[in-house]
């Protein structure tokens, strides 16, 4: 995904040139899509994750308007910024809900081991009774 | 540790190449102190390949500061170190955070399954005991029914026992037990202790009866009238007495289940001034003990 990032950065680079061209439509792809991604698995909810979602949306904005004005090179440099704070959103995000799942199976496992348990001392079975003597 | 030596060596590198020309951006030098970071945490044992990437972004922004140090470029490269380091450190902590979730589960499932098995072994341990307890009460129940036939028969048995012997002979019913009252006139000729003839018929039925009761002490007393000498008379009756015990010990009751006794004329039943009452008073008592005790 890396790789295929680059090499589409470098060929927006390459059309880019002399300046005067817009952001690769790929480019543009792809950061859209890390936005997507950390907004679906509720990057919002997470204060310092939604902050940089809320970066990334700010910086795609910014990049469209640099690609509008034909300045392709320095849009592609923002769209790389905003994709790195979408991913960061998604870690974040991701993180968050990792360590609340790792302190939830913790507090089942202290639950577990408070449970009781079962005696283990059986009472003794109860002794037939002996037959009663017939009364004369 | 690897990466911790690598960022000492771009610290250097930035010290001895560009210190001298321009400041880093404070994106790049957030960007290294979070790689620094993210090497020395989890992900330095976690998440290798993205650390190794961060890397890459960071030596990036170092390379574009020590060539244009003040340039957007080198701010917005450095941006994206200080991103990809901050990812990095955060997917480090998620993937510990997954492995102790991991390990916390397996505890867990471990734990349930130990205590299920407790629970199975005490359930089966109950039911067990259930068992027994519910033989032992079926085997109660059909004890106290067999009890209760029993006591039933032996009842009936006494009961007809009782009736036969009402048949032979005066029978009434007092605290010491049921006495069985025979005349002695029936039983012996005037002034003798041997029985009549007719007097062993009238003794074998109150033998069967008595045999039937079941196993009860039986005292055989011999009374007379007043008439005579106190001592003849003690002595009479008390060899009328034994010639009743052996009679009955012959018909098949136990020797040791019964005595003798002679009073003479001590427990009058009638006045003695009268020929009728006179007749009552000479008898044979049989008292039949209400309990199981036995003595001689």
């Amino acid at each position: 995904m890396k790789t295929l990032t680059r090499l589409m950065m470098f060929a927006s680079l390459a059309l880019v040139g002399c300046g005067g061209t817009a952001a690769s439509t790929a480019r543009m792809g792809a950061t859209q899509a890390a936005i997507r991604s950390a907004g679906e698995v509720g990057a919002e909810r997470e204060p310092t994750a939604a902050l940089h979602l809320q970066y990334a949306r700010e910086q795609f904005t910014q990049a469209e308007q640099l690609s509008r004005s034909g300045e392709g090179e320095r849009a592609e440099r923002v769209l790389a910024r905003a994709e790195a704070d979408a991913e960061l959103a998604l870690a974040l995000s991701r993180r968050s809900a990792s360590i609340s799942a790792a302190g939830q199976a913790a507090s089942e496992v202290r639950e577990a081991r408070s449970r009781p348990t079962p005696t283990s001392t059986p009472t003794p079975p109860a002794a037939p009774p002996t037959a009663p003597q017939p009364t004369p | 540790m690897k990466y911790i030596a690598l960022t000492t060596v771009l610290g250097i590198a930035y010290l001895s190449g560009c210190a001298s020309t321009s400041a880093p951006p404070r994106e790049l030098v957030e960007a290294r102190a979070a790689f620094s970071r993210a090497s020395q945490g989890p992900a330095a044992r976690l998440a290798l390949v993205d650390l190794h990437n961060a890397q890459g972004e960071l030596e990036r922004a170092e390379r574009s500061f020590t060539e244009a140090p003040g340039s957007d470029v080198t701010r917005d490269l450095s941006y994206v170190a200080l991103r990809r380091a901050q990812t990095v450190e955060a997917r480090g902590d998620t993937l510990q955070a997954d492995q102790e979730r991991e390990r916390a589960e397996q505890e867990r499932a471990a734990l349930t399954g130990q205590q299920l098995t407790q629970t199975q072994t005490a359930l089966q341990r109950s039911q067990q005991q259930l068992q027994n307890t519910q033989q032992t009460v079926a085997l109660t129940q059909t004890q106290l029914a067999a009890e209760r036939q029993r006591r039933m028969e032996a009842e009936r048995q006494a009961a007809a026992a009782l009736e036969s012997l009402r048949r032979v002979a005066a029978v009434r019913e007092e605290q010491r037990g049921t006495i069985i009252t025979l005349s002695g006139e029936v039983l012996f000729a005037t002034g003798e202790s041997a029985l009549l003839p007719i007097a062993q018929q009238r003794l074998d039925q109150v033998a069967r009866a008595l045999i039937d009761q079941g196993a009860r002490h039986l005292v055989v007393e011999g009374h007379t009238d007043s008439r005579g000498s106190p001592a003849a008379n003690q002595q009479l009756s008390l060899a009328r007495a034994q010639s009743v015990r052996a009679y009955l010990i012959s018909r098949g009751i136990p020797e040791g289940q019964i005595e003798a006794s002679g009073l003479g004329p001590s427990r009058p039943v009638a006045p003695n001034e009268t020929a009728e009452g006179r007749a009552n008073n000479r008898r044979v008592e049989i008292v039949v003990s209400p309990a199981a005790g036995v003595a001689r």
